[in-house]
């Protein structure tokens, strides 16, 4: 375009400033936050905002206008490219086919030379070239025949494509690069260009067979940094060999710990952490310089071009990949990507490398991208290779089953040395980090949590998390997905897991809101049963074995001091909430597993539960907590009537006397308050001296607390009275006793209480 | 209600010596009323939970907060002052200062308080570039003392809410409003964790102690008597 209003005197200069602002380099980094918080100008024409109407106009920022200035000497939006029709765009392209036919064969610089590369930048920076256009342009900077550095850099910095850039011209360029004589400034450029139009490369298949080459540039010290991250970004799981590894751990050795090293060797220890076994610091943040301002805003405009969330959306980001792979950043730790197969065979299906197939028997692989239902799994057992992101895993269940029946220790290794870093670098609360959130690590800790009920079985990361973390806990972020990793401890000894419960869970249970106070019994009855699983199906695999009495014994030990210990917890917290009936509700609950141990789960044990449970229970103003306790001591009757036969019970007859005597002693109770009202007598448990009940003015206090009169059951007495005698005005209560035909009827009434009523026959006949 | 600071006189050894030690039961508690003391060196910080706490407390028995850089206090204003119902020291893991006042300040305090009345805050657990402070030295000299540690960011606002809710319930315990957790540990059955207690775990205990081990701090919470 020979027409060109800013035709800048200074745009010659090609030493573009390299200023990565120091404003800017930061918020570089949270620009792949979020979108909303970009901070560099961008200048578009009336073209640009007619492919993508929704952009806003950000304000200029000096520098970056200066520099695109300097480049391409287009100022701000010029409102004199008007409306394009295809005229222009004709235009455009005879125009870029004239430069590049000139500049392939020009020889030295001169004036004609200068406005045809002005022209191939304006193009390039105002709309992109297309991707034939790339390929030529490529191939016509890499074989032009000029001396002069200076034009070959500045027509690498305008390859800026519409789109895409096909991956055929980038392995011609790289192909050429190789093989012809370059320096090494513009290595490095076609490397930093690489880098930064990663995302825009359709396939990169291609790419990744030639691995090797992009490793062998890595000895040149002045373009390892590139280099690594160029690796970075390309590695699939078969590329990390151990003759690589050791070359550079050797590279690393001669230079010292450089941070891109790090990175490479880091995102190698994720893949086969058997192959590297030498220590890595954890994640630092910033791990490549990620400066390239030369291409930043036009990454920025090629992104909103195609329509592409700029960037991958970090906030709700767990399971949802767009459709091209994302590019692997270090700050998507808590993104879930979805199973991508690491070997693509399918693609090289293709005529020749079928002979190279059955040569070396390789079998057909299953993608796993289209492993949806267990059918699949099932048919495709075989043929199933684990995905190169190991994470994936964990939202997939077929995948799940398979990683269940799978033998290979080293992906197990895979996913738990995966997790261990990112729960450690993930968790809110032990570190401040600026790039995850609490709503993510949230989400995490939730498929975390899912994932281990699927397989019910808790993952070691997990364990070792909750032990770092729980101490210094603050008791509210992520309150529930956390209190669920504490019901997938496993079962070993109690003393190691008390310094857990009591040192560092205790405290924050007693001072919390009895939400919290419910979530955290709720897990720990959780806890309970899980372990009451675990032992029951060990014990139903290893019943001809020895050793199994003594495994017995631990596991009777820990599971009668975990009970203990939440009896404690259950005493103390109803007291402090002054027995509300929604922490009952909780507490029950954990007793009435605990209750039916012996049957359920055949564990020769029987705990009780203790006083400061039962007797609030049995004083309580709410029918539902009265029922419930009622149905649990029927349910404790049952297993030790059951559990007398045992022969280890038996044995160990001077622990258990305890149990039954205490049980006796409730049921007791029980029945003198609700049946035979005997409760304010002498030796029974209500005795108060009859001079202080005097005092009290209340007469008839003998039957208080009877079945018909108790506090929680009043309400049905009533109800009993008004549908039997509807007509009458006044009723008394002292009249249900003396119908005692009509006990039957009210015995129907309280139908979902027979239960009790149970109890109270079984405990007549014992009296 | 205001947040009432009180200054720290100079270094005179004369004037400490007539100040009293805080004693937890040489006044009469008023009623409905509960007070707590923070005592920290970082003001700011300190401002900020006592306008949390403040502001939590609205609704239930009214409640002081009082804010001290540190023990003893000065006792020119001691009449003034109400029964002190909780202690709560509040340590920066980012500055060694921090640590050091409380420490000094932990001998000025009667020794009845430390049946239930005094409780450590750790703050800025999360930043671990800054940290001066290992959370191992502040863990040991909470179970030195026998009282709780809470971990809290008291410079994110919702961190800080959840942490003041955290000190009014401990605050309803001492000053006697809610009935407070008794009853000693659950009866364990190995010899030797009997000996450590579940608290002191660091502080060696010769191994067949009678009875169970001693009660943990929330155990021995002595319910003040109202009247």
């Amino acid at each position: 375009m020979a027409n060109l209003p800013y035709n800048s005197a200074e745009g010659s200069s090609d030493v573009v400033p390299e200023s990565p602002s120091p404003e800017r380099s930061t918020p570089t980094t949270e620009q792949q936050m979020s979108p909303t918080c970009f901070q560099t100008s961008m200048v578009m024409s009336s073209q640009e905002t007619s492919l993508s109407p929704v952009i806003p106009i950000i304000q200029c920022d000096r520098s970056a206008w200066k520099m695109r200035q300097n480049e391409s000497g287009l100022g701000p939006a010029n409102l004199q490219y008007g409306l394009g029709d295809g005229k222009e765009e004709f235009n455009e392209h005879a125009a870029l086919q004239q430069a590049f036919n000139y500049i392939r064969k020009a020889t030295k610089k001169e004036s004609t030379l200068e406005k045809h590369l002005q022209t191939v930048e304006d193009i390039a920076w105002k709309s992109g070239l297309g991707p034939k256009d790339i390929d030529t342009l490529l191939e016509v900077v890499l074989s032009s025949p000029l001396r002069a550095e200076a034009v070959k850099s500045r027509m690498l910095k305008c390859l800026i494509p519409t789109t895409l850039i096909p991956e055929s011209a980038v392995v011609k360029a790289f192909s050429k690069l190789c093989t012809h004589n370059y320096s090494n400034s513009i290595k490095i450029i076609f490397f930093r260009w690489l880098i930064a139009m990663f995302d825009f490369i359709d396939h990169t298949e291609e790419m990744n067979s030639l691995y090797g080459f992009f490793f062998s540039f890595l000895q040149e010290e002045s373009m390892s940094c590139y280099v690594c991250h160029l690796l970075y970004l390309l590695t699939k799981r078969e590329n990390v060999k151990p003759f690589r590894v050791r070359r550079l751990l050797d590279f690393q050795s001669k230079v010292g710990i450089q941070p891109h090293l790090q990175a490479l060797l880091s995102l190698y220890k994720s893949f086969c952490p058997d192959l590297v076994s030498i220590s890595l610091p954890q994640k630092r943040k910033y791990y490549f310089k990620n400066t390239d301002s030369i291409w930043q805003t036009a990454v920025y405009i090629v992104k909103q071009r195609n329509q592409l969330p700029s960037l991958p959306s970090v906030e709700l980001s767990v399971g949802i990949s767009a459709s091209q792979p994302q590019k692997r950043k270090w700050n998507s730790s808590c993104i879930i990507p979805k199973p991508t197969s690491s070997f693509t065979g399918e693609k090289k299906q293709k005529g020749g490398s079928t002979s190279l197939d059955v040569m070396f028997g390789v079998r057909k692989t299953f993608p796993v991208e289209q492993l949806h239902m267990f059918s699949q799994l099932l048919e495709n057992i075989q043929n199933i290779q684990f995905p190169s992101q190991m994470c994936s895993v964990l939202k997939n269940s077929s995948l799940l089953h398979y990683l269940n029946c799978v033998r290979d220790e080293t992906v197990w290794l895979r996913l738990y040395y995966w997790m261990n870093q990112v729960l450690k670098e993930g968790c809110t609360w032990c570190k401040v980090s600026n790039y995850t959130t609490e709503e993510e690590f949230k989400s995490f800790l939730d498929i975390v949590g899912k994932a281990q009920c699927f397989l019910q079985e808790g993952f070691p990361s997990s364990e070792v998390f909750l032990y770092r973390s729980l101490p210094l806990w603050d008791g509210t972020s992520c309150r529930s997905e956390y209190l669920q990793l504490l019901s997938w401890l496993p079962l070993g000894n109690f003393s190691e897991i008390r310094p857990l419960l009591c040192d560092s869970l205790a405290p924050l249970f007693f001072t919390s809101s009895i939400f919290h106070k419910c979530s955290v019994l709720y897990s720990l009855k959780q806890l309970l049963q899980n372990w009451l699983l675990r032992y029951a199906m060990r014990a139903n695999v290893k019943t001809m074995m020895s050793t199994s009495s003594h495994t017995t014994l631990n596991v009777v030990n820990s599971v009668s001091e975990l009970i203990s210990f939440v009896g404690w917890l259950s005493t103390n917290a109803l007291r402090l909430e002054e027995h509300s009936s929604f922490l009952f509700h909780f507490v029950l609950d954990f007793f009435e597993t605990v209750s039916d141990m012996y049957l359920n789960y055949n564990l020769p044990l029987v705990v009780i539960f203790p006083c400061g449970v039962f007797y609030p229970a049995l004083l309580t103003f709410d029918s539902i907590t009265l029922n419930h306790l009622c149905y649990i001591m029927y349910r404790y009757r049952v297993n030790l009537t059951a559990a007398k036969e045992n022969d280890v019970i038996r044995q160990e007859r001077q622990k258990f006397n305890k149990t039954y005597q205490k049980f006796n002693e409730y049921v007791t109770a029980l029945v003198d308050c609700l049946w035979t009202s005997t409760a304010f007598e002498k030796d029974h448990f209500l005795y108060i001296d009859p001079e202080i009940m005097k005092k009290t003015k209340i007469k008839d206090y003998k039957k208080s607390l009877n079945l018909t009169n108790h506090p929680a059951l009043l309400v049905y007495s009533i109800y009993f009275l008004l549908q039997g005698w509807p007509g009458e005005k006044e009723l008394a209560l002292g009249t249900i006793q003396e119908h005692l035909e009509d006990l039957v009827t009210y015995r129907e009434s309280l139908s979902h209480l027979d239960f009790a009523q149970d109890i109270l026959h079984d405990s007549d006949k014992h009296l | 209600m205001r947040v009432r600071s009180h200054r720290h006189p100079g270094d005179d050894r004369f004037l400490r010596l007539k100040m009293a030690l805080l004693r937890p039961l040489d006044k009469l508690p008023t009623l409905d009323v509960a007070t707590i003391l923070l005592v920290g060196a970082e003001e700011k910080l300190l401002e900020q939970l006592g306008e949390a706490v403040l502001r939590e407390g609205e609704g239930s028995a009214k409640v002081q907060v009082h804010v001290a850089p540190g023990l003893p206090l000065p006792a020119d204003r001691e009449c003034l002052r109400p029964r002190v119902d909780l202690v709560v020291f509040v340590l920066s893991l980012h500055s060694k200062h921090s640590l050091r006042t409380v420490e000094a300040s932990l001998p000025q305090l009667d020794a009845g308080f430390f049946l239930g009345k005094v409780c450590f805050l750790a703050s800025g657990v999360g930043s671990e570039q800054k940290a001066s402070i290992h959370t191992d030295a502040v863990a040991r000299l909470a179970a030195t003392f026998r009282s709780p540690l809470l971990f809290g960011d008291l410079e994110v606002e919702p961190s800080r809410l959840s942490v003041a809710r955290r000190l009014l319930r401990v605050l309803q315990i001492c000053a006697g409003h809610v009935p407070g957790p008794v009853g000693p540990e659950p009866a364990v059955h190995d010899e030797e964790v009997r000996g450590a207690g579940p608290a002191g775990r660091l502080t060696p205990r010769p191994a067949p102690s009678p009875g169970r081990g001693p009660p943990g701090p929330f155990c021995a919470l002595v319910i003040t008597p109202i009247n």
